[in-house]
């Protein structure tokens, strides 16, 4: 189901998801999109280039990420790595301790309408 | 393929150099990428939507607002100076000589002919440049409405 409640849900979190990630360790786009999918691809589905890297573009621009270029391991060949910044790690902190809130409290709304219509 | 869609990205994203430039840079390593991953081109292109849809997406995270009021005052001034211009020459023109002022007198006169450098065709020049910049500033205006 792709309607637009579910895009908004989606579109949310993805912020907070890339972030996670990039915080455990430094990678490049075409990395980044990979893991995403392979975790996530079944349920999110949602990791193409053309929604991520301009997510990863204002995140460069609100300070949360910093980017270098290196020589990939693999084939050497030059890569953007995004890594957070000490604001990033402070925005992830936020951003979670926020989900982690939200989530609770939605998911007693899920369960308590769950119970009722048992 | 590639580089024509990476080159229309560009021209859809009103960004300026720098950014403009790590875009492009950066779906030079998306297919590179790609590529070494063993997907083709067609692939990457086919996911990668239109180089409008892209270039949108793009825009609508970053900060960059397209300046309409830069386009409109650089308009509204370059207006300004060819009318002001257009309208100095006129005057200048007006204050020239009749044309049969020289010989159609009766007796001699005090016609005083004034010489010294015309400047008038400066306004002119001056006023079509204004309207060359009118022109441009409405083709932004255009562009980016």
């Amino acid at each position: 189901m792709e309607n637009k409640t579910v895009r908004q849900f989606k579109k949310g979190s993805l912020e907070m998801v890339l972030l996670c990630l990039i915080a455990q360790r430094e990678t490049y786009g075409y990395e980044l999109l990979t893991t995403l999918n392979d975790k996530a691809g079944s349920v999110l589905g949602w990791a193409r280039e053309g929604t991520v890297y301009p997510i990863l573009y204002r995140l460069q621009e609100q300070g949360l990420l910093k980017t270098r270029m290196a020589p990939s391991p693999a084939n050497g060949g030059m890569k953007k790595y995004y890594s957070l910044t000490p604001q990033g790690e402070e925005a992830l902190g936020q951003l979670t301790s926020f989900w982690e809130d939200f989530s609770r409290c939605v998911d007693g709304f899920v369960q308590e309408y769950k119970e009722a219509s048992r | 393929m590639k580089q024509e869609y990476i080159h229309q990205v560009g021209r859809a994203l009103p960004l300026p150099g720098k950014q403009k430039r790590e875009v492009l840079r950066d779906l030079e390593e998306i297919f590179a990428s790609a590529g070494e991953h063993g997907e083709s081109e067609a692939q990457v292109l086919d996911r990668l939507g239109s180089p409008e849809e892209y270039a949108k997406e793009v825009l609508a995270q970053t900060g960059y607002a397209p300046r309409p009021e830069k386009a409109a005052l650089g308009l509204a001034l370059s207006t300004l100076v060819c009318g002001v211009c257009l309208a100095l020459f006129l005057w200048s023109q007006s204050g020239r000589l009749p044309e049969n002022a020289i010989g159609g007198a009766a007796g001699s006169t005090n016609i005083q002919v004034m010489g010294g450098t015309d400047l008038s065709p400066l306004l002119l020049v001056a006023a079509a440049v204004g309207l060359v910049c009118a022109v441009w500033f409405t083709w932004r205006l255009r562009r980016k409405g």
